[in-house]
């Protein structure tokens, strides 16, 4: 989607058009919950903080500068709402602590561990898991459906634009030794 | 079954290959799409968005305050449009809160608050005040439906 088209669904949400805020919510949604998984939020968290960052954005929308850049708004406020969270409760969600995938904590929304089935899906997502934080939640991101852009890449992870490819390539080197 | 005997491939393809099994094993919950199309609701109450002022959460030296609940973490928060000024105070507990809304210009007007799960309705007195002892734990705004109506932002406990 291009930027000019993000800023055209903004105008129109700001004027109150449900079908462009319908549009925002399927360009964002998966950053949002790859931002919420890669902070390995419990299940609950992470959908306390998805709801609280819409609610954040329906409020927000008509302050927001750049519409443009409202992809970038997004992802800072989600990674703030993640700390928010983390640094409120005290605690942060595991996930896979002996490799295991059944243990992911999504596994009371909906996966069908029947899907694990296939060992080479399984073997790469236990050498996922044995990636450190900040690859996993860069790598989590760029996988998301649509791929964010790399300004929201920055917002998110609080990184500069010019670093997420070089990390990215050495993220994806350290996930093909792990599996090998 | 997947030959788990062939080679792995190298960067974006194995990026690709990542983000398959993600999207299989990690989906975005549907509830969250129904949570996030539903928040647009709150652009379409009638009434003149209120520009927080002050929020008392993450400042220290809060003041004592002995009416709060046992355990409970009291803050203040405070909006204005206008002439139109909302003072609210929070005794948040475990899974409830205890409000206190104070309304200026003071009288009785009508004082609607809403999470996203539910509502509560009433009215404030003669001195613009309103209280609920028990509300779930959950984001929630306000909306003073006054002369000229007003809502608050959205206040996360």
């Amino acid at each position: 989607m291009e930027l000019t088209s993000v800023a055209d669904l903004v105008t129109r949400a700001r004027a109150g058009d449900q079908g462009a805020w319908d549009d925002l919510v399927g360009r964002y949604l998966g950053m949002v919950h790859a931002i919420c998984r890669g902070w390995r939020l419990g299940v609950d968290d992470a959908a306390d903080v998805n709801q609280v960052v819409w609610l954040r954005l329906v409020e927000h929308l008509d302050r927001i500068r750049t519409p443009a850049a409202v992809g970038g708004w997004i992802a800072a406020t989600t990674r703030n709402e993640c700390l928010r969270v983390v640094r409120a409760s005290g605690r942060v969600v595991l996930t896979g602590e002996d490799g295991d995938l059944d243990l992911i904590d999504g596994r009371d929304a909906g996966i069908d561990a029947g899907l694990l089935v296939y060992e080479r899906d399984r073997a790469l997502l236990a050498a996922f898991d044995r990636l450190g934080d900040r690859c996993q939640r860069l790598l989590r991101l760029m996988a998301s459906d649509p791929p964010p852009s790399y300004d929201e890449i920055a917002a998110a992870l609080d990184m500069p634009v010019g670093s997420i490819g070089p990390t990215r390539g050495r993220c994806l080197e350290q996930l093909r030794r792990l599996l090998d | 079954m997947t030959d788990t005997a062939a080679p792995w491939p190298r960067g974006d393809a194995l990026a690709a290959d990542l983000r398959r099994a993600l999207g299989l094993v990690d989906p975005v919950p549907e509830a969250w799409r129904d949570a996030a199309t539903d928040a647009f609701a709150w652009a379409a109450v009638d009434a003149a968005p209120a520009r927080l002022e002050y929020d008392s959460r993450g400042l220290r030296g809060r003041r004592a305050h002995d009416q709060g609940l046992p355990g409970t973490e009291v803050r203040e928060v405070r909006y204005v449009a206008g002439d139109v000024a909302l003072a609210l105070e929070l005794d948040v507990g475990a899974d409830k809160l205890r409000l206190l809304g104070r309304i200026e210009p003071p009288g009785r007007v009508v004082v609607v608050l809403a999470w996203p799960e539910g509502r509560w309705d009433g009215e404030s007195d003669d001195d613009g005040t309103f209280r609920v002892d028990e509300l779930p734990r959950r984001p929630f705004c306000v909306v003073v439906d006054g002369a000229r109506p007003v809502k608050s932002g959205w206040v996360v406990p």
